[in-house]
């Protein structure tokens, strides 16, 4: 066991050593002009964002083009959005804007997941039979030493066989 | 050979109508002879479409352009391997391909079975069947690959194959990626026949077992490869686009996750017998609407170069096999349904339905977002696309809770966890994790998605580690085995166990390519020769240019040389290429691949007199991590397939 605790120094001294400055490494100055056009969507039939199309003959050279011209403009990163909103329609977002009916798409997997949760925790409490627990309440908790032997075995034992039995 | 291979399809079609009729007649005559006489038919029906796919193959080889496919997706100048992917590169084709595998299962499932499962064969074979026929009528009445030219109608040389198409990983990611949906269609098949006929204890599962993992196996490789073919291939940096097609691939596999993890249960406790049943048949439907999506062109995508008009015939064969499913469920309902029992919340049971709650959550994501454009102009009437920051802001939460669960899941007991073994099992991973977090602060990862995704890889891999370590050292002091012999029979003893731990930290080398995304760097600039170009930390000096004429395209190529730190890193030589024939331009991407990151080059063209490069750098980091995880992932799969030996009782377990 003693490795396990040597090892978390071991591997973050490697990964210290081995300088990975990813903080400084990747630091782009054109930051604002490649998150627009990675919110932008390429209307080619290619499915890839206007920032990284490179289908010959497409749209998004243009759309790039006009891009950096508006920031050269000085409008901001929400004014050149709305810019290429009006010249090409609202399907030129990548992503749906998150207000009205288009809300919809951001909120129904996360509700579908709580609501999934909420069901699955309810059916599962129903499965687990109403029995009160040791950890539960201290005063019930027998020590280890209190169990009987026999138990024990026999639970080691179930336990040995269940690990044994294929996952 | 054409027409050999045209008869041979219609005599198939007709084959599989008899099998169809003579599967239930011999099960519900209960005639031995004629359950033989289907089996013969299985594979009777195999070697007929075997004949129907040597002569397609034959007439690719062949250049014979007087069939339409052919002329459609060759020319004299494919090279021969290309043309044997020809096979698939078409709708036709891939049609063709699709029964071909189909039939050739079918021929496994009935050797494996013909001697011990008798009860569950005769109608898995006719549930079979009924898929294959549908393919049939296809290949024989809509998509016919045999299909002529125009009578005095004379075509010199084909169009040749889609250029994006030729490269190697499409000789393997679309024979992967079918072999997976189709794989699927014999456990959905034995948990018809198990509901026909009423033998709904686990026989079906564990008779299939090994086929949902191949299955399994298969579209993961698939899915991977059809990434790495789109990082290498298309030429815009990445490998993962949510594009509806890749979408449509990604959902029967999470689906097909959930199933494998809910068997187990079914299997240790006889419990969750509906919900498995739902989940393969989930499985099965969403493997056909991948190709529906794939082949109907509903929805916009990249891979459209394979869109056509027989949509509408996937989406009726669609809802016959989901009504007719629903049906069987209703109908076998309660004799389905058991008592379900759990003896604690906090037990490897519970994490595993919690799990199975993340990945369908996960899979109704993808379907909600590649199905919202339609949703959306069929209620307010607009245009909308719902593109990869969608996904990723809907998903990566999802997901990062899914990794968290990989690692949880295992370190939880069966039936229930006392606050011991929690404390016991937890303890390293987590104080690992903590002291991660820290650090990768001090490195500079500080988003919240990534950071939270580096913390918990740590988590994770450490959990997994230790347990491996764990049994590994157990097994050393009892047997006085070394490490790694201890490792090897450790793993092997309990394959499946183990196989399946290696698959999660394949899952681990996965995300860290993921969380690697997250620092990725991009620069387009046009470069006179001796000009160079910053990205990162690394400089490309354009040093030189040349054209090439090849045998059936030209190529601009340049030349990069990487410098870091002002020394020489490496040299790179992306290519534009024009195909002579299809007249169509193709960018084919160089990348310098270390562990750390790649970096990868794309030439948009060369012009002028000087020669000006327009080229586009992406720094990448972690990439490599995600191959070398579907690596892990295919021999943790394998591991876990291995047959076990049967067990030996002895006087003293008696």
């Amino acid at each position: 066991m003693k490795l396990l605790y040597i090892a978390p120094v071991v591997f973050f001294g490697i990964l210290l050593w081995s300088g990975i400055p990813l903080h400084q490494a990747y630091a782009y100055d054109t930051q604002q002009y490649e998150a627009i056009n990675s919110s932008l969507s390429c209307q080619c039939g290619c499915g890839l964002l206007v920032s990284v199309c490179t289908m010959d003959g497409c749209m998004c050279e243009g759309v790039r083009k006009q891009v950096g011209q508006m920031l050269d403009e000085g409008r901001s990163e929400d004014e050149v959005v709305q810019a290429m909103v009006s010249i090409y329609g609202e399907q030129i977002l990548a992503a749906p804007p998150k207000s009205g009916f288009n809300l919809s798409a951001y909120v129904l997997p996360f509700f579908f997941l709580i609501f999934g949760g909420i069901v699955l925790y309810s059916v599962v409490k129903r499965w687990v039979p109403v029995i009160e627990s040791p950890d539960e309440n201290p005063e019930n908790a027998a020590s280890p030493a209190q169990q009987d032997e026999p138990d024990l075995k026999h639970k080691s034992r179930i336990e040995e066989e269940l690990k044994e039995l294929d996952i | 050979m054409a027409t050999l291979g045209s008869i041979s399809l219609q005599v198939a079609f007709f084959l599989s109508i008899a099998g169809l009729f003579v599967a239930v007649y011999a099960r519900k005559q209960s005639r031995e002879d004629l359950m033989e006489a289907a089996n013969r038919i299985v594979i009777g029906i195999s070697l007929l479409i075997t004949v129907g796919v040597i002569a397609l193959l034959r007439e690719l080889l062949l250049s014979n352009f007087q069939i339409e496919y052919v002329a459609q997706y060759t020319s004299r100048n494919t090279p021969w391997n290309y043309k044997i992917t020809a096979l698939w590169a078409g709708q036709d084709g891939s049609l063709l391909f699709w029964s071909w595998l189909l039939s050739i299962y079918a021929v496994v499932a009935v050797i494996q079975n013909r001697k011990r499962n008798l009860n569950l064969l005769p109608y898995a074979i006719a549930t079979i069947l009924v898929v294959q026929l549908f393919f049939l009528i296809l290949n024989n009445f809509i998509a016919n690959p045999f299909q002529p030219v125009p009578p005095g109608f004379t075509i010199p040389d084909g169009q040749g194959l889609n250029p994006q198409l030729q490269n190697p990983g499409m000789m393997i990611h679309p024979p992967m990626l079918y072999l997976g949906y189709i794989g699927f269609t014999i456990p959905f098949a034995f948990a018809m026949s198990a509901m026909l006929t009423g033998k709904l204890d686990n026989l079906w599962i564990t008779s299939t077992r090994r086929w949902t993992l191949f299955a399994w196996l298969c579209l993961s490789i698939g899915i991977t490869l059809g990434g790495k073919w789109a990082y290498v291939e298309l030429g815009w940096g990445g490998y993962w686009a949510w594009d509806p097609v890749e979408n449509a691939s990604f959902m029967p596999w999470l689906t097909g996750t959930a199933f494998l993890h809910s068997v187990i249960i079914q299997e240790k406790k006889n419990m969750l017998r509906v919900w498995n049943m739902v989940l393969i048949m989930l499985t099965f439907f969403l493997s056909i609407f991948g190709t529906f999506l794939t082949r109907s062109g509903v929805i916009s995508s990249v891979h459209s170069f394979t869109a056509s008009s027989i949509g509408p015939f996937f989406s009726g064969f669609l809802v016959i096999i989901i009504l007719s499913s629903i049906a069987l469920l209703i109908w076998r309902m309660d004799v389905l349904k058991t008592r379900n029992q759990l003896e604690s919340l906090t037990s490897r049971e519970s994490s595993f339905l919690l799990n199975n709650l993340i990945f369908i959550a996960i899979c109704f994501s993808v379907l909600w977002g590649t199905m919202f454009p339609l949703v959306s102009e069929a209620v307010r009437g607009a245009k909308i696309t719902v593109g990869p920051p969608f996904f990723s802001q809907v998903n990566v939460p999802i997901g990062l809770l899914l990794l968290f669960l990989t690692g949880v899941g295992p370190l939880l007991a069966w039936r229930r966890t006392s606050f011991e073994s929690f404390k016991r099992n937890f303890m390293v991973p987590v104080i690992l994790a903590f002291v991660s977090a820290p650090v990768f602060w001090l490195l500079g990862v500080r988003s919240l998605y990534p950071f939270v995704s580096a913390v918990l890889i740590i988590f994770v891999g450490s959990s997994i580690i230790q347990e491996f370590w764990k049994g590994m050292t157990a097994r050393h002091r009892m047997t006085g085995e070394n490490y790694v012999r201890a490792l090897v029979n450790m793993t092997l003893k309990n394959k499946s166990r183990f196989g399946g731990y290696i698959v999660h930290l394949a899952i681990v080398f996965y995300f860290i390519g993921f969380t690697g995304s997250a620092f990725n760097v991009e620069v387009e600039k046009t470069l006179q020769p001796g000009e160079a170009l910053e990205a990162g930390m690394f400089s490309f000096v354009y040093t030189d240019h040349q054209q090439l004429n090849r045998p059936n395209h030209v190529a601009q190529i340049v030349e990069l040389e990487i410098l870091k730190d002002g020394e020489s890193y490496g040299k790179l030589y992306p290519e534009k290429r024009m195909y002579f024939r299809s007249n169509q331009p193709n960018t084919e991407v160089d990348i310098l691949q270390t562990w750390r990151e790649d970096l990868y080059a794309t030439l948009a063209g060369v012009s002028g007199e000087n020669n000006a490069a327009t080229i586009r750098i992406f720094v990448n980091p972690l990439v490599q991590w995600i191959w070398i995880g579907g690596a892990i992932l295919a021999f943790g799969t394998i591991i876990a397939m291995l047959p076990t030996k049967p067990r030996i009782v002895t006087e003293k377990s008696k």
